[in-house]
């Protein structure tokens, strides 16, 4: 329970909604707002996105430990590590993501979950209720959202998921690491929800857009005055820096060298993204860590080969 | 040149080298400072120049960032390590608290000399993190950083030697004054008379020679005996039995032992709020006291035919709630809360009754007071109340009061002061009803009185208002008529 302070009526709002579909774009986007929106003349700031499939850590975890990295591989599916804490989402076009950036002091995740239920509760009829966790669920505990947070020089964000209409199979084969128990590290680590559920459960044909637009008209009544602004690609002109700011998202570096320093099955030793030491001559001290099969005693002939064709997408 | 001796036992002196002969300027107490051994016209505590690590070499300790609303510790995860140097406002560690994460910029430009904590470790909001050596380049603070060293700090003494030379008079030859021997060896002399007097001191004049030098007392680690004790261990005890309800590892049993059980998340959270309300509010409080008399008579009075129309009891609370709202809506600024730049005034009352549950403390709220009377009132504190006993309490009902009123009287409390629930600015604090002897017209009357006492931030309310705030209390629950004559 978090006691925030009441809000008061505010007189700005601005809407900003990508239609860029890459998560590393939406991330950056929603970074560079983060550190260059000027919130006096902005006042509160909403972005709304959906992007193609793709697992995203929180900042401070292992991807080994949170997903499964081969299955994410090998059906192209994006992987991305954000700059906010907590735990590992997978998201795809039927997910609705909502960043909602304020001010440090008017950082209020409850009043923004409860918000959210609400809208949606009101339009559709249902139950959601935004737990202390910061989750929000279906009255039988089936999780639809996640959240997010990040405080940095007197302002902060709010990001959470929002399940529409996903394919939850996919969603859970992904966030199915085969390395669960097997990895010794401190780490932060997802609290994995008991069961997932989303929107088109109990609302027949509702559509990412349709939520989108109800939490939009909703954001709407809460400013004096609201700007709406759709981005459709970003260019460097018009915000200065994000071309570096998204290559730094995308860079293995960030991606898996940010990984705090972790041990897997005992043999293994991984820090900052290199194997520190190995028991295991497949995996050579000194180079990039990446699994070659799930199980890391047996290395057959085809599990080398396959490693050699996906190196690419992923290590780049 | 300034010198520091290297003397196994007691302290280091300090003393100034020429040529031709060494005098010895002062007493290094370590952890403590210098004691300048001359003027001895000044008594030593004059005398003595105090100095610290962070003086000598501009090391400071910093702390974390606020965290989030109530969320009181985090992980931490260190981006700088030690050694590094860090430019002001780079990122030097993040603090992530289940699923925020916040970033602890570098609050000036230094080298950080040491974490105070481990990467992952939890910390609180607040907490020491780590120590940086305040320092312009790189290069050049890594080799001052070792002025952290103790052998050093008389490097650093030289400075202030320096500076602090002018009013040194004299060239005693003053014997060492060990740190556990109190009496100085050599012979008295008087001030005056034959002195060692070197000739190229620049500062020389007539002074003292062989003026023993005795250190304060309280410099001098001297042990004593104590003159009687008993070992702990060997007092007598008689064992009593634990009375029933108390768990054992909080009772009293009389041996000499302690057991450490860690503070729940609630009261740790509970602890923080209460020394974050206390550290922010100018708090202070009024008082008054109230005859209940007239409402007692009004409650026998009328009791029955409330129950019949209402259906629940007239309770004591409630008179006091409609008080409070009358005298809020005469008094908008006991409503507001004072927000560091800004005033906010709300436009609702939302009053916080506090309530002892099994489980706990829990303080629900009555929304827009204002517009009720008694019956309205009890019927939603009995509503509240149903739902705290049945703990069915939502999150929404305890939050955004704008007044607390907590009735310390249940328990048989007589006079006390309140403390603020942030973010309000004022509580009302109702105690026990109790017969005293007053005076009424002239004449001495047993009636039952209740102390009432409100506390408030005086940043905001000032006693003017606080006082007739409380004056208003009194007298609408007095003489409740003085409601409806707007008095």
């Amino acid at each position: 329970m978090s006691k925030c302070l009441p809000s008061v009526i505010k007189s700005v709002g601005s809407i900003y909604v990508s239609s860029c579909k890459s998560i590393h774009e939406n991330l950056a986007l929603e970074e560079w707002l983060f550190r260059n929106l000027d919130l006096e003349k902005f006042g509160e700031v909403a972005l709304f996105w959906s992007n193609y499939p793709a697992v995203v850590i929180g900042r401070h975890q292992n991807p080994f430990l949170e997903a499964d990295v081969k299955f994410v591989d090998e059906n192209g599916i994006d992987f991305a590590r954000r700059h906010s804490g907590g735990g590992t989402v997978y998201h795809g076009f039927g997910n609705l993501n909502i960043s909602l950036l304020t001010t440090h002091k008017n950082h209020c995740r409850p009043r923004n979950l409860q918000w959210i239920a609400g809208v949606i509760n009101k339009n559709l009829g249902l139950n959601l209720i935004a737990t202390k966790r910061d989750d929000i669920i279906f009255p039988d505990e089936r999780k639809v959202s996640g959240t997010a947070a990040r405080i940095a020089r007197g302002r902060a964000y709010h990001h959470l998921t929002l399940l529409i209409n996903e394919d939850l199979d996919i969603l859970r084969q992904s966030l199915n690491s085969p390395f669960k128990n097997r990895i010794t590290t401190n780490a932060t680590q997802s609290v994995p929800a008991k069961h997932v559920g989303q929107i088109s459960q109990e609302v027949e044909g509702i559509t990412v857009d349709e939520v989108k637009n109800l939490l939009i008209d909703s954001f709407k009544t809460q400013f004096e005055r609201t700007t709406v602004t759709n981005i459709n690609s970003l260019s460097d002109i018009s915000f200065p820096g994000i071309n570096k700011t998204q290559e730094e998202l995308l860079s293995w570096e960030w991606r898996f060298a940010k990984t705090p320093r972790f041990i897997l099955d005992n043999i293994i030793q991984v820090e900052n993204g290199l194997i520190k030491e190995s028991s295991n001559s497949k995996y050579i001290v000194g180079s990039k860590f990446y699994p070659i099969s799930n199980d890391i005693f047996h290395h057959e002939q085809e599990h080398q080969q396959q490693k050699s064709n996906k190196t690419g997408h992923l290590l780049s | 040149m300034l010198r520091i001796s290297n003397r196994l036992h007691s302290s280091r002196l300090l003393f100034r080298q020429t040529r031709n002969f060494t005098r010895r300027l002062g007493v290094i107490i370590p952890q403590r400072g210098i004691l300048l051994l001359e003027p001895q016209s000044i008594a030593p505590q004059a005398r003595f120049i105090h100095a610290s690590r962070a003086l000598f070499s501009e090391i400071v300790e910093v702390h974390g960032p606020a965290f989030a609303e109530s969320i009181s510790e985090g992980d931490i995860r260190w981006i700088k390590q030690k050694g590094d140097y860090v430019k002001e406002d780079e990122l030097v560690a993040e603090i992530e608290t289940d699923k925020t994460s916040v970033e602890v910029p570098a609050q000036f430009s230094g080298t950080i000399v040491e974490l105070l904590v481990e990467d992952g470790a939890r910390v609180t909001a607040k907490q020491k993190l780590y120590k940086l050596q305040k320092g312009g380049e790189a290069s050049s603070s890594s080799s001052s950083s070792k002025s952290a060293d103790a052998p050093t700090q008389g490097e650093k003494a030289d400075a202030k030697q320096e500076r602090t030379e002018a009013p040194i008079k004299g060239a005693p030859k003053a014997p060492e004054a060990g740190s556990s021997d109190a009496s100085p060896p050599a012979k008295q002399k008087p001030e005056s008379s034959e002195r060692v007097d070197p000739p190229e001191q620049p500062h020389a004049k007539p002074g003292a020679s062989d003026i023993p030098v005795k250190l304060p007392k309280d410099l001098i680690k001297t042990s004593k005996e104590p003159l009687s004790s008993t070992p702990v261990d060997k007092i007598q005890r008689t064992p009593i039995s634990i009375p029933k309800g108390i768990p054992a590892d909080q009772a009293i049993t009389g041996s000499r032992s302690e057991t450490r059980v860690k503070a729940n998340r609630m009261r740790q959270r509970i602890a923080q709020r209460l020394k974050d309300a206390q550290n922010t509010y100018a708090m202070l409080t009024t008082f008054n006291e109230i005859d209940m008399s007239n409402i007692m008579e009004m409650r026998t009075r009328y009791q029955k035919d409330f129950m019949k129309k209402h259906g629940i009891k007239l309770g004591l609370m409630s008179p006091f709630i409609r008080a409070s709202a009358y005298a809020m809506t005469d008094q908008p600024i006991v409503n507001a809360v004072f927000d560091e730049t800004e005033i906010v005034y709300r436009q609702f009352v939302d009053i916080s009754i506090a309530v002892a549950t099994p489980k706990g403390l829990v303080v629900p709220v009555l929304r827009n007071v204002e517009g009720m009377d008694y019956a309205k009132i009890e019927l939603s504190l009995a509503e509240l109340g149903e739902k705290a006993r049945d703990g069915k309490l939502a999150v929404e009902d305890m939050e955004g009061g704008t007044f607390t009123i907590s009735n310390g009287g249940v328990f048989g409390s007589m006079f006390g002061t309140p403390i603020i629930n942030p973010p309000q600015s004022a509580i009302l604090g109702m105690h026990g009803i109790f017969d005293r002897p007053v005076a009424i017209n002239g004449k001495v009357e047993i009636r039952p009185m209740m102390y009432i006492a409100l506390t408030y931030d005086h940043r905001l309310i000032d006693g003017r208002e606080a006082v007739t705030f409380l004056k208003k209390i009194k007298s609408s629950v007095e003489d409740p008529r003085t409601i409806l004559m707007n008095l």
